[in-house]
């Protein structure tokens, strides 16, 4: 007598995660009804080892909307699946963002309470909101970043793991540059380090452009008169260094010259 | 059932129920689990499938028949004189044929190709689960599925509610 082989799948946990890892991830919802159909369902979706093998299935994880601001009196999320973020609980402030990385938005708002600006380090994946003061620092133009702050880690569903914040400021008149970073893990900002940038012109301001992550240092595009050039803040080091001029600004591909420029960078350091 | 073939080597599946099959090895190598057992000289005879029963072992030997590369030392020259993508196409419709079985033949295909480790078998035999999840209402996802619903309705509910995007 042969045994039993006809089975439900409900009863064949060992086949679900199977099956369940080929949800194709471009369709955020089918995750989330999948892991409402039982709680054993729910508890292998949000195992940490389903979401690191789901993300060796797929490779290259999808993107799931953008914020603008184009025509926008507000920052909005404009989704490009399914999913839609819980929005920041900034309602009754207008935000601006700051810059986006490793699943991270980094926010900031004028905080009428307080009577300054603060910070807000947002998981748009799990709505979760990190609110920190910018640190003390003097200066006339200033640039902000946010990171994930694990060793090793490729990224894809670090969010609710420890960030790092790097704020950067150019002060013209004292011509220094100073840099501060928030740890998460500790939730304080470290101490400040300066750079003698020596400038003689004055009207250098951080670029309208995000910084660049490559190996452990943040580049910041700045911009000096017509010269363009990018501010260094070493991770590992936490320390500052400044590269000018590097190229006449170009209005037609500024970006993609400062992006070719840092990936070049890589392979023959400054 | 396969026939053997000069210049091909057999190998023999046997089932639970007392079945065997004799395939070809490349074909039999569709199946990376059987692969690994005759690349370490663990099948000498005849391999024994666990948990397999004769009626969907038939099936698994049938697609992997199918699937087989017809390139290279083992096979014919068919790919030498159809275009990939012609083939590509004659594959799919086939498969869309293969996989029309009642639930019960679907699931044990979905056991089967996860020991045997056959990734396109896997492939096709989950995607109608899939297809399920991706189309239908949660009530309707739990009975396909017939899993036992041990959510408590106000937990139900807080989880629509801080998730309206997925269940509208």
């Amino acid at each position: 007598m042969p045994p039993k082989l006809v089975r439900e799948l409900g009863e064949m946990e060992e086949l679900v995660e199977e099956i369940l890892i080929r949800l194709p991830p471009d369709e955020p919802g089918n995750l989330l009804r999948a892991s409402l159909a039982c709680k054993p369902w729910r508890r292998l979706l949000s195992s940490r080892g389903f979401r690191r093998r789901y993300r060796d299935f797929h490779r290259t994880p999808p993107m799931l909307g953008f914020l603008h601001t184009w025509l926008c009196p507000y920052t909005e999320f404009v989704p490009t699946t399914d999913f839609l973020p819980r929005e920041p609980d900034l309602l009754q402030s207008r935000y601006s963002v700051e810059d986006c990385r490793h699943g991270r938005v980094l926010l900031r708002y004028f905080d009428t309470d307080e009577n300054m600006p603060l910070l807000v380090i947002w998981e748009p994946v799990t709505g979760s909101q990190t609110v920190l003061r910018r640190p003390e620092m003097s200066g006339t133009s200033s640039s902000t970043s946010v990171l994930c702050a694990a060793d090793g880690c490729r990224h894809g569903d670090c969010h609710s793991g420890p960030s790092l914040v790097v704020f950067v400021s150019l002060d013209e008149e004292a011509r220094v540059a100073t840099a501060s970073m928030y740890s998460s893990e500790t939730g304080n900002w470290s101490s400040p380090v300066s750079l003698d940038v020596g400038f003689v012109e004055i009207e250098i301001s951080f670029a309208m452009m995000p910084s660049v992550l490559v190996g452990d240092a943040l580049y910041f595009p700045i911009s000096r008169n017509y010269i363009n050039g990018i501010l260094k803040y070493d991770l590992a080091q936490t320390c500052l260094d400044i590269h000018l001029p590097l190229f006449q600004r170009s209005w037609s591909a500024p970006s993609r010259a400062l992006t070719l420029f840092l990936q070049s960078r890589i392979l023959a350091p400054i | 059932m396969a026939t053997r073939e000069a210049g091909k080597k057999m190998i023999m599946l046997k089932s639970p129920d007392g079945m065997e099959f004799e395939v070809e090895e490349a074909v039999a190598m569709e199946s990376q689990t059987i692969r690994k057992m005759i690349e370490d000289d663990c099948a000498d005879t005849a391999i024994l499938i666990p948990n397999i029963n004769s009626k969907i072992l038939s099936r698994v030997i049938e697609y992997c028949n199918k699937h087989v590369p017809t390139t290279g030392a083992t096979g014919a020259a068919a790919s030498d004189t159809v275009a990939p993508a012609a083939l590509a196409e004659d594959l799919k419709i086939w498969d869309a044929e293969f996989i029309k079985v009642n639930r019960a033949t679907r699931f044990d295909l979905i056991q089967a190709a996860s020991y045997l480790n056959i990734k396109g078998l896997l492939d096709l035999t989950s995607q109608t689960t899939i297809d399920t999840i991706s189309d239908n209402s949660l009530e309707e996802i739990r009975s396909f599925l017939s899993t036992k619903n041990d959510y408590l309705p106000e937990e139900e509910q807080t989880i629509r509610r801080e998730n309206q995007w997925a269940f509208q």
